[in-house]
């Protein structure tokens, strides 16, 4: 499969809203709320589809997002998530994942983008919503 | 920002949109030529790094730099 620019939430992703909603989560007990970055994506020529479970090539330190819940369709539909990666090196990002874990974890969104070309010093800032519709 | 349309939609949950921006560190910044902490989205990055004018005239801007000081 060639590169494409794509945003799915993983099969993962869809197990830990079935977990995380009843009482106690019996798997997935921490939030997908850390944000990682790649540059592997268009060398492996790979579109993020919802068997991902890692990125290509994972770049720099994945950051812990803020988390929020807020409004798309109706109120409080959308779990949003907001981080800031620090660049360290020049880096062309074509990936983008969001985890339960700093490192490792289980992915809960993997998404493909259009090639983001950064610097030593520059800061990547991303914001992701999951809506519930 | 990178939006997700209606006919690739899951059911169920649907992961809206991915946007991002980017806060310029000292090199980029030189490049573009604003000043460092600059919060630019990412047509921008993406424009400097597709028109080779604009690579062209930031360098100009770098080399100008090194020689003032």
């Amino acid at each position: 499969m060639a590169f494409g620019v794509a945003t799915v939430i993983t099969n993962k992703g869809k197990a830990m809203y079935a977990d995380r909603i009843r009482t106690t989560p019996a798997t997935y007990t921490a939030a997908p709320k850390f944000i990682g970055i790649g540059t592997g994506a268009t060398t492996a020529a790979r579109t993020a589809v919802a068997a991902d479970t890692a990125l290509s090539t994972e770049v720099e330190t994945r950051v812990s997002g803020t988390e929020s819940v807020v409004t798309t369709t109706v109120t409080g539909d959308t779990y949003q998530v907001v981080g800031t990666v620090s660049i360290t090196a020049t880096r062309a990002v074509d990936e983008v994942g969001q985890f339960d874990a700093a490192t490792v974890g289980n992915m809960f969104i993997s998404a493909t983008v259009a090639v983001i070309n950064l610097a030593n010093g520059d800061s990547l800032q991303l914001t992701n919503k999951a809506t519930i519709s | 920002m990178f939006r997700r349309h209606g006919a690739h939609v899951p059911s169920f949950i649907r992961e809206d949109e991915w946007s991002a921006k980017v806060t310029v560190g000292a090199e980029t910044a030189a490049r573009l030529g604003v000043p460092i902490g600059t919060e630019v989205d990412l047509g921008t990055i993406a424009y400097y790094h597709r028109n080779p004018i604009r690579r062209w005239l930031g360098r100009r801007k770098i080399k100008r730099h090194a020689l003032s000081d």
